[in-house]
């Protein structure tokens, strides 16, 4: 079967199945860009994808820009010693009629100052996780290859009004 | 064979399963996006919702979208977003077709320009009930951790 021609079925079986492919899709693809591996993370995303949020008027636009942005911010963290780890759930999964796939979740940032955050034995404080960030993400995703691929997103920063 | 020797409830099967983490997945959004009406029509008509925090449940649909709208305009006072986040699910089997399922919770704060900070702790007991291929709440139960 081709990846691109995705028959939508009516069968809840099919659905649920495509609910638990997505789930396992955002755990592999925080987890990739959580670790730095910003090669596994951009090919969890289409050539032509965008990415908007509600800090920035102007989407990034395609794989190549959203690789520059991501590599800063990997580097940018890694700079600064601190642990970020992306928790998505909540996740409601809505196959479209085009079989393309809207899901639309809740994204935790946890910090943790990391390493060089903590001044050492009796100071555990300052090596605390703690929430950074409570987002809302809105990605339609499309099926390339044999896999879900992200081709929109939209996040909402709740912190941002 | 039945195994004798096993005390332990079944739980529902896989694909139910993940249909009941999509129906909170929905419920939760509906709550903390505000829209009051759409979160009270996931419970039944003579819905019920009661926590430990106070001793009257409260009972119905009407009932139930005039706290959210009341609770969502507080927010909003506040500057403040919301979020439930619904974990740990234990869902079985329950009489009627239903199902019963228990639940951690916890509602995450985010003030304007400041971080996120998780404001309760919650143990939640629900019943559900089929409704149109879908569910919806016949009775909830929610333990906060911080009220004694």
């Amino acid at each position: 079967m081709s990846g691109d021609a995705v028959m939508v079925t009516p069968d809840p079986a099919a659905e649920i199945q495509v609910t638990a492919q997505i789930q396992q899709f955002y755990a592999r693809h925080m987890q990739a860009i959580d670790r730095g591996d910003v090669d596994a993370w951009l090919d969890t995303f289409t050539d032509d994808a965008t990415i908007a949020n509600n800090t920035r008027p102007e989407p990034a636009r395609g794989r190549a820009t959203i690789a520059t942005v991501a590599r800063r911010l990997v580097a940018d963290a890694a700079g600064s010693g601190v642990v970020h780890r992306h928790w998505t759930g909540m996740a409601q999964v809505a196959r479209q009629p085009d079989g393309t796939v809207r899901a639309t979740s809740y994204a935790l940032v946890v910090q943790t100052p990391g390493p060089a955050g903590s001044a050492g034995p009796g100071s555990a404080g300052s090596a605390a996780p703690g929430l950074w960030r409570s987002t809302v993400c809105v990605d339609v995703l499309v099926r390339e290859d044999g896999r879900w691929r992200i081709r929109q997103r939209n996040v909402t920063h709740d912190d941002v009004r | 064979m039945p195994a004798e020797q096993s005390t332990m409830p079944r739980g529902v099967d896989t694909d139910l399963y993940l249909e009941i983490q999509q129906f909170y997945a929905a419920q939760m959004q509906a709550l903390d996006g505000g829209d009051a009406t759409g979160w009270a029509e996931t419970f039944t008509e003579d819905g019920v919702f009661a926590t430990n925090a106070d001793s009257s449940a409260t009972c119905g649909r009407a009932a139930i979208a005039q706290a959210a709208h009341a609770a969502a305009a507080r927010l909003a006072e506040e500057g403040l977003v919301q979020r439930h986040w619904l974990g740990m699910l234990d869902a079985r089997p329950g009489p009627d077709g239903g199902v019963r399922v228990r639940y951690y919770a916890l509602v995450i704060r985010t003030p304007g320009g400041g971080d996120p900070v998780i404001w309760r702790s919650c143990a939640g007991a629900d019943e559900l009930v089929r409704h149109d291929g879908g569910w919806l709440v016949r009775e909830r139960r929610i333990t906060r951790d911080d009220v004694g």
